[in-house]
């Protein structure tokens, strides 16, 4: 042990001088010595191997936590992953590679070489222990090779793309998947194309060699025909593209109706490979965030990698950038990573960019929050009396939320309380018209539309040379769409157009009329089809107001006039019928028949707020990933700052508008600039290039007896056939399969994912046969040799020592036994 | 008192147990009597019916074992088979809507939903014995009141959705559509494809004829003759009047002219009725779970042997064991008949195997050290297989002995070698630990230190040498030696066959998920028992007291692949959540 000498006494002072010094001079022996012993201490190893336990089954399983409930209930535990805790964040991949880990591992090492070579004599008896050893070295020297350098990722191939060529525009690709749209074209010329079906065996005409082919049909909506038509594209046959079109409500080739093979000849539609040059990282692996970029309206996404953004925990600034579940509190921990550009043809250059929240499981939502302007709304809760209460949202002065539960509930703002007996009154639809250069007003009450009575005639407006007929009404009761909408025939100097009235201001319009071919209709249902037409610009020498029916709603939530002013009125036939009933918020009132009503969260004065909801723990899907996850994105532009929420999405592919599994648009966050540039921002994983492109040939899947059922249990295998665009050419066809993966320069290529068959997600969806794209796992594999070498050296050693040595050992006693017989 | 009597009196007290065991095992599941329609009706023609369900063709028997299993819980409706519960539901589903036939798992949902019944109805009579049994009438699950807790207790997707899950694909289950569209018993015709038919193409049961059109239209394109499609109509039809009328003899006599006329629609398909019958025998039987009563009649004597050395005990021990192991390789060659593969793709299977290969381990090293040394090794196996089946037989619902496909991703033969590989090394890390825990139970009733100084296959080897060398070595050794000679046997050869099994999981998977090693939890755990079986190694080297720390290590090794099995595979997902 070091003393410092004390001051008064000189001789010791000598002495300890000579003490220390001498054990400073030893000591780098003497710590060198002690760490030499720690190292081939075995005690020393057993306690590594003990803490790599600790550390393994912490970062693997991780700690049991109860939910609630009774203690020996299975059921009521919940194992939670020490290394996804706030401060750690790390991935399973992560965490067998942090530096505690490390540390543990080359202690590992260390000891296993310094006990073998001080303490393990090599000799026959103890060459197992040697073998074991050498095999445990090279097998983690192999697995420092292999995870230091590991790539993984996926990589979507579709199996053709969609070539677009409209003759007076640049030529635009987008991939044959059920849904996927794009738009092509000059400005004013543009074609809005989308796949609206997949054949994967469509049957050919006779005499050819083949018998079927892909088939792939695309909805085009373009300048040149005034209604949409459905042109089929046949892989392999471009000499069979032809046309659709509506037709006594169904596709017919326009060679029978229109008799031309092609409606429009100004497009041109091919079938191509569709080729995939890059893959993804898996954020599953290793935490891997990358923000895309491109301008509105090109196909081309640029990379941004995000450095240093964990994807495990929620980090907003303050509370109100977010919704959150009642009851929950989310801990301020706020974030600012710049995101800089490394790509060239970045739509944003050198701008700089910087991620400032992140929430993992969010979803975009609109609410109401106290505001200065009239705008009432409040949430009614329903009790039928069968032991259900349903909630809805009311929103007084929404065209779109003023009505509820299939109209038997609304919300109305009173103005005054005149106001409130007109509630109770029903009123026919009318029409407001003006002609203002000839000063003319008129106030007419739709009795009858043409649709109806194909008689009807048009009303002159008297002191004008307009006359209108009303075509139909058609009213809606789908929460995108206008509650009613108007179609109304006007005819003024020798033309005639349509205008399109609702309370939404959005869908009025002036539209001629389509020029179609005899007996032909413009396909398309809903308010599309009804908009079908060419849209014209407004006639500003009518103004045309639209006021709906009112049919007063079974119960009303009147608010107003005053701000506190608050009551319901009840059309139910009933006895309480009619009347104004003041009720405060929270108010339970019985509407008769054990139906019971409550109105809560009552605003008169409110503001509509868009922000991310962040969803309770509770309803978060496990298997759902990253999938609803969201940054926020802040911008500087000429000293302007934007920002946006950027929704995560999969796989942002040139071509694909859609997200591949469940075909609904992609979603991005958008960035409008002080130049009329609109930038669409995504976030997702990184993507790194592949040494070529694959081009995926053929998809099939071999199933049990009785046939693929749509089940995956009846599916034995799934097989992409893939090739490779190397620059000597393309590479034969290889089948890719489930433990049948292939290689190509270095990567290796699995089968991962595929594209299983459903029916329709949405309206409009046109549901899939599958089998359109198939997607691959895409990794190196760096070392594997080495380790496999280790593990076998060590098997082999394991086998000597446990099995031969023995055996050595029971030879040698019995050459002993022999030799002292003899000797006796 | 001596500890060799102390331990005689313990492990005496530990056979008692298990024979108490057994006697509760027994009453556990006793069936209870058929009466009526459900004594006279005989289906037994049924049996030899196959059924079309996810992607495998399976007998009638097996499949309605399986939705039952789904609707009821694994213990079934008692009083009725499998197959005439699936008809009476499918048939009288206006007698069953009362009945309490849906099984409710949770103990927490079941509070609720009694709660939400008591707030519709003002009491929960008749409903007292829900809470325990978890059973209840499909009505009641129709309330709004209950719709209203499955919908709130749904959106808990941490703690309580796979519950209302169940509970939602039970009542489904229940419903004659879903019924009648998941009996996909009509085969297609030899020229109509692979596609099989399920009842409601046929025709309607009478439960739902009314309001649908006869779709046997369809069948006709589907190349089969109308006057099969009128015979079939017509037995089927037959069969549910039989059922809804409680005609017992013409349901009986319904049954068989079906089976006959399914099978001669397209023999060429049709498996063979042998497979048919087998396969419904095997459901029938429990999936011969019962066989670990006859372990555990096995592990008694053996006991009493390894006490006692009573030869009697001795003979009637081995008997019995061999016996067990006999039926138990019945067992496994039946499933593997039956499935058409090594039975080895869930965990009801991997269980089961697990434990004969240990089994064939233990008779392999009887041969190799006879005497005590290899009776213990029977006792060891005996305890492992009986442990494995009482657990299959007591948790259907967590080994669930349905027989499916195996997944695509486990179609590989290098799979074939990890998996076996390693529920070996599993099964006799576990014979190990018994065989610890003897040795700790000897130490705790104050058995002396011994151990086996040369290891366990160094033991092995000095006692093969001959009948005087082994002689020698038994006279040297007291019983401690020799339960920790086993222990360090069967610690040694899990040891190399863990890591060897490992090794070549780490060869599938760089092959069929691109890396060998993903640091997945069931990956880690296995590591971490190898880790555990390293430390004792080294622990044995340096330290005294060796026997007891092999022991215990031993023990904490099998702990650790217990967790692995059980805890891993049920609580935590991972990529091995299919294992």
């Amino acid at each position: 042990m070091l003393r410092f000498p004390a001051r008064s006494d000189t001789a010791t002072q000598d002495v300890s001088l000579m003490n220390a010094q001498s054990w400073l001079a030893r000591a780098p022996r003497v710590i060198a010595r002690a760490v030499y012993d720690l190292f081939s201490s075995v005690w020393f190893g057993v306690s590594l191997l003990v803490l790599l336990f600790i550390y393994a089954s912490l970062g693997s399983a991780g700690w049991p936590h109860h939910l609630g409930g009774p203690l020996f209930d299975w059921d009521n535990w919940l194992f939670e992953p020490v290394r996804q805790r706030p401060g750690i964040e790390l991935t399973e991949f992560e965490w067998f590679h942090w530096w505690p880990f490390n540390l543990l591992i080359s202690g590992i090492c260390l000891t296993l070489v310094v006990t073998t070579l001080r303490r393990i004599r090599l000799d026959a008896l103890r060459l197992g222990v040697w073998m074991i050893h050498t095999g445990i070295i090279v097998l983690c020297f192999g697995s420092w090779l292999y995870f230091g350098n590991k790539v993984e990722g996926l990589s979507p191939v579709a199996r053709r793309v969609v070539v677009a060529r409209p003759g007076d525009g640049q030529e635009a690709r987008f991939a044959a998947l059920p849904n996927n749209t794009t738009l092509v074209g000059a400005e004013g010329h543009v074609y809005d194309l989308r796949v609206f079906d997949i054949e994967k065996q469509l049957p050919l005409p006779p005499g050819g060699q083949a018998t079927s082919a892909y088939g792939v049909q695309v909805m085009v909506r373009g300048p040149h025909v005034s209604y949409p038509f459905v042109r089929q594209l046949i892989d392999g046959h471009p000499e069979l593209t032809h046309d659709l079109v509506m037709a006594a409500e169904e596709l017919l080739p326009a060679s029978e109706v229109l008799g031309v093979r092609l409606v429009d000849e100004h497009l041109e539609l091919l079938l191509e490979p569709f080729e995939q040059s890059w893959f993804y990282l898996s954020n599953q692996l290793e935490t891997s965030w990358a923000l895309y970029l491109r301008e509105a309206g090109t196909q081309r996404w640029s990379q941004r990698p995000i450095e240093g953004l964990s994807q495990f925990h929620d980090r907003v600034r303050v509370p109100s950038q977010v919704w959150m579940p009642p009851g929950e509190v989310l801990p301020m921990r706020p974030v600012d990573l710049p995101v800089p550009s490394v790509e060239p043809g970045d739509p944003l250059g050198s701008l700089p960019v910087s991620v400032t929240a992140f929430l993992r499981y969010a979803a975009m939502e609109r609410r109401e929050v106290p505001g200065d302007a009239i705008f009432p709304t409040c949430k009614l809760l329903l009790d039928s009396g069968a032991g259900r209460v349903d909630e809805f949202e009311l929103a007084a002065l929404d065209p779109r939320r003023k009505l509820a539960n299939r109209g038997f509930l609304a919300m109305a703002w009173a103005v005054d309380h005149k106001a409130w007996t007109e509630l109770g009154r029903a009123r026919p639809p009318s029409l407001s018209i003006r002609v203002p250069d000839a000063g003319v007003t008129l106030e007419h009450v739709i009795e009858s539309t043409a649709l109806a009575d194909a008689e009807l005639g048009f009303t002159t407006i008297e002191g004008s040379d307009y006359s209108f007929r009303v075509e139909f009404i058609q009213n809606f009761d789908q929460a995108d769409m206008p509650a009613s909408v108007l179609s109304v025939e006007i005819v003024a100097a020798g033309r005639r157009f349509r205008r399109w009235l609702s309370e939404d201001p959005g869908f009025v319009r002036d539209v001629e009329p389509p020029q179609l071919a005899a007996g032909a209709v413009a396909p398309g249902g809903g308010l599309q089809g009804l908009l079908a037409g060419d849209r014209v610009s407004i006639d500003a020498g009518i103004d045309v107001i639209y006021r709906p029916a009112h049919v007063p709603a079974p119960v009303v939530v009147v608010a107003g006039p005053g701000d506190d002013d608050l009551g319901l009125v009840v059309n139910l036939g009933s006895a309480i019928d009619g009347y104004r009933h003041p009720i405060v918020p929270g108010e339970l009132f019985a509407l008769g028949e054990g139906i019971v009503v409550s109105v809560e969260d009552f605003m008169a004065r409110s503001v509509t707020e868009v922000r991310p909801a962040v969803i309770p723990r509770s309803r978060r899907q496990r298997a759902a990933g990253s999938a609803f996850s969201m940054v926020l994105v802040e911008l500087d532009v000429a000293g302007r700052r934007h920002e946006a929420w950027v929704p995560f999405q999969n796989f942002p592919m040139q071509g694909v508008g859609v997200h591949l599994r469940t075909r609904r648009p992609l979603q991005s966050g958008r960035v409008l600039l002080g130049d009329g540039r609109e930038i669409e921002l995504v976030l997702s994983t990184r993507r790194l290039p592949l040494p070529s492109a694959v081009v995926l040939d053929d998809f099939y899947i071999t199933s049990h007896e009785g046939g693929f059922t749509g089940s995956v249990s009846s599916i034995v295998d799934w097989t992409s056939v893939v090739s490779f665009l190397h620059s000597d050419g393309r590479t034969p066809s290889r089948p890719v399969s489930v433990n049948a993966p292939i290689e190509d320069q270095g990567l290796w290529f699995f089968q991962a994912q595929w594209d299983s068959p459903d029916s329709p997600r949405f309206a409009g969806d046109p549901g899939s046969g599958g089998l359109n794209y198939t997607v691959l796992g895409v990794g190196n594999r760096v070392g594997v040799g080495i380790q496999m070498l280790g593990c076998c050296i060590a098997v082999l050693g394991m086998l000597y020592a446990f099995y031969f040595k023995p055996v050595l050992i029971k030879r040698r006693l019995q050459s002993a036994r022999a030799a002292t017989e003899v000797g006796s | 008192m001596t500890p060799h009597r102390r331990f005689t009196i313990v492990v005496s007290l530990v056979a008692a147990g298990l024979a108490a065991m057994g006697v509760a095992g027994v009453n556990h599941r006793r069936d209870v009597a058929s009466s009526g329609f459900a004594a006279e009706v005989d289906l037994s023609g049924l049996e030899s019916v196959a059924v079309y369900t996810d992607g495998r063709v399976k007998s009638f028997s097996s499949f309605a074992n399986e939705v039952i299993d789904a609707i009821s819980g694994p213990k079934g409706h008692e009083g009725h088979s499998s197959v005439l519960m699936y008809l009476e539901l499918m048939m009288r589903p206006e007698a069953w809507s009362h009945e309490p036939v849906i099984y409710v798992k949770n103990v927490i949902l079941r509070a609720d939903i009694l709660a939400a019944v008591g707030d519709r109805h003002g009491d929960t009579g008749g409903l007292d014995a829900f809470l325990e049994t978890g059973m209840i009438a499909p009505h009641l699950l129709a309330e709004p009141t209950v719709e209203a807790v499955l919908d709130v207790r749904g959106d808990d997707l941490i703690r309580s959705a796979r519950f209302v899950n169940q509970v939602r694909y039970a009542v489904y289950s229940t419903g004659v559509v879903g019924l009648s569209e998941g009996l996909r018993m009509l085969p297609p015709a030899p020229d109509g494809g692979e596609r099989w038919s399920s009842m409601l193409d046929l025709s309607r049961p009478s439960a739902i004829r009314q309001g649908f059109d006869d779709s046997a239209g369809a069948l006709v394109s589907r190349g089969l003759p109308a006057e099969t499609i009128a015979e079939l109509s017509g037995a089927w039809l037959a069969l549910a009047d039989g059922i809804a009328d409680r005609d017992a003899p013409a349901a009986t006599a319904a049954s068989t002219a079906l089976a006959g006329l399914l099978r001669a629609v397209n023999p060429g398909i049709y498996p063979a009725e042998r497979r048919l019958q087998l396969e419904s025998f095997y459901f029938r039987s429990y999936n011969l779970t019962w066989i670990w009563m006859v372990y555990l009649l096995a592990c008694m004597p053996l006991l009493l042997d390894l006490v006692y050395q009573w030869r009697p005990a001795r003979w009637l021990g081995i008997g019995l064991f061999l016996t067990a192991f006999g039926l138990h390789g019945w067992a496994l060659g039946l499933r593997w008949y039956i499935s058409g593969r090594w039975p080895n793709s869930n965990m009801f299977e991997a269980v089961t195997t697990a434990a004969w290969m240990g089994g064939v381990a233990a008779l392999v090293l009887v041969f190799v050290a006879r005497g005590l040394l290899g009776r213990l090794f029977m006792l060891t196996s005996a305890a492992a297989s009986m442990v494995a089946f009482l657990c299959a037989y007591s948790f259907p619902a967590e080994l669930n002995p349905n027989i499916s496909n195996m997944m695509p991703v486990l179609n590989d033969y290098l799979l074939y070698i990890h998996t076996n590989l390693i529920i070996w090394s599993y099964v006799i890390i576990f014979m190990a630990a018994v065989s610890a825990s003897l040795y700790l139970l000897w130490r705790a009733v104050g058995g002396d230190r011994s151990y086996v100084k040369m290891g366990g296959a160094g033991m092995l080897a000095l006692g093969s040498g001959g009948a005087s060398e082994r002689h020698e070595i038994e006279a040297d050794t007291n019983l401690g030696t020799v339960l920790d000679g086993v222990t360090m046997v069967m610690m040694e050869l899990s040891f190399v066959m863990l890591w060897t099994g490992i090794v070549l999981g780490a060869l599938w998977a760089d092959h069929s998920w691109g890396r060998p090693w993903g640091w997945d939890p069931k990956e880690v755990f296995a590591l971490n028992t190898f880790i555990v079986f390293v430390v004792l190694v080294h622990t044995r080297w340096k330290t005294r007291d060796k026997g007891l720390w092999t022991a215990a290590l031993a023990v904490v090794g099998a702990g650790v692949m217990l967790f692995n099995w059980i805890v891993i595979n049920l609580k935590i997902s991972g990529l091995h959540s299919y294992a």
